[in-house]
């Protein structure tokens, strides 16, 4: 039991139980919607796995410029905040994506996709369709907002604990603006797809 | 210029990983990608759809924009302990990688696939290997995280690197835009 309690305290846990929770969506998500051997389906699941690779890297990314905004913030307002405190504050503000992806996973199980037939990977339309037609597809579409919400308050709560709770807000408020900005920037330079 | 090397390990890693995966599909049997149920009509979804596809200053535009979110993501490394831009050079290098496989598979010759790829391509992956050594010093920067200071990211030059990497990508797109879809043409009517 006491291996249990230290891996309580570990500070990466959330991130783990996380990572954990998204490989299992994935595994479940993508092989019940391009289940089979033939190679068509091969090359899909191995593109998927590959995009939720990038999506799990990209998303720490963005939390580690999440952490950076909040403490050029905090910096600014004269908190001396140590920099493993915001580092913890934010593997712990992941409980609530864990959550989030471990709802997704527990409706995969008992909804699971229907996979797609070889004739409807031809159709444009056809993944996007069936990943509405999924009842845990849509249920995390509809979710993704309160999970942020979630993080930001966990990380707003958490950094409150070591700093003034007016500074700890800003700093969130900051934080999430700079971070939306980055997104919309990324977006707007990525542009559309061809043919759309 | 450790980091460099590094960045280029992966994408060679990446690049042969790719190739790997593209000859193991191509071994698999072959099967029909559309067979054709007796209560589904050959032409049940409509006519194909006319894809529009960019071309010249468009195209220009277009590679420039993806290359240079590639580009950016890649430098995330900073401040993801490097994690993103090992996946993302690793991803890369699968992509292209597997372009060569299933060309090469195709009957394409290696000096075609030579052609299509290199003048553009060694502008573009090197740019590309230059934001993932600067992306890489995430992985120091990580471990001595008490010591950051703002000079820490001062010494990453971060706006030479964007400016090179906005000229070394616009100058790689321009090659793609202009060039390589001239020699894919006459490569096309051989």
């Amino acid at each position: 039991m006491k291996w249990l309690a230290r891996l309580a305290k570990l500070a990466l846990l959330p991130v783990l139980v996380w990572l954990a929770g998204l490989a299992a969506f994935a595994l479940l998500g993508i092989n019940g919607l391009f289940a089979g051997p033939n190679p068509v389906f091969v090359i899909a699941r191995v593109t998927a796995y590959v995009t939720v690779v990038v999506v799990a890297t990209v998303t720490t990314a963005f939390v580690g410029v999440f952490g950076l905004a909040c403490g050029a913030m905090l910096s600014w307002l004269c908190e001396s905040l140590d920099r493993r405190r915001i580092v913890d504050t934010m593997s712990r503000s992941f409980w609530s994506l864990a959550a989030y992806v471990w709802l997704g996973v527990a409706s995969l199980v008992l909804d699971p996709p229907v996979a797609l037939t070889a004739f409807e990977m031809s159709e444009a339309d056809a993944l996007e369709a069936r990943v509405r037609e999924t009842t845990a597809f849509g249920w995390m579409g509809r979710l993704r907002y309160l999970a942020l919400l979630g993080f930001l308050a966990t990380a707003g709560c958490l950094l409150a604990r070591y700093t003034r709770p007016l500074n700890a807000l800003l700093a969130v408020s900051f934080a999430s603006a700079a971070l939306a900005a980055l997104l919309t920037a990324l977006g707007l330079l990525a542009g559309p797809s061809v043919g759309h | 210029m450790g980091c460099f090397f590094g960045a280029v390990v992966l994408l060679v890693v990446g690049l042969a990983a790719g190739v790997g995966i593209a000859e193991w599909i191509s071994a698999m049997p072959a099967q029909s990608p559309l067979p054709v149920g007796a209560d589904r009509p050959l032409l049940a979804a409509g006519p194909a759809r006319r894809v529009e596809e960019p071309v010249g200053w468009d195209l220009f535009a277009f590679i420039l924009r993806r290359n240079m979110t590639v580009f950016l993501i890649l430098l995330l490394g900073v401040v993801s302990a490097g994690l993103v831009t090992i996946v993302v050079l690793l991803g890369n290098g699968l992509a292209v990688g597997q372009l060569i496989g299933f060309a090469r598979v195709s009957g394409m010759s290696q000096v075609d696939v030579a052609y299509l790829l290199l003048p553009h391509g060694v502008l573009e992956l090197g740019a590309l290997c230059v934001a993932g050594a600067v992306g890489l010093r995430g992985i120091p920067l990580a471990f001595g995280i008490s010591a950051i200071e703002r000079s820490s990211f001062a010494a990453l030059r971060l706006g030479t690197v964007l400016v090179f990497g906005l000229g070394a990508l616009a100058g790689a797109a321009g090659v793609e835009a202009f060039v390589t879809v001239g020699i894919a043409e006459s490569l096309r009517s051989k």
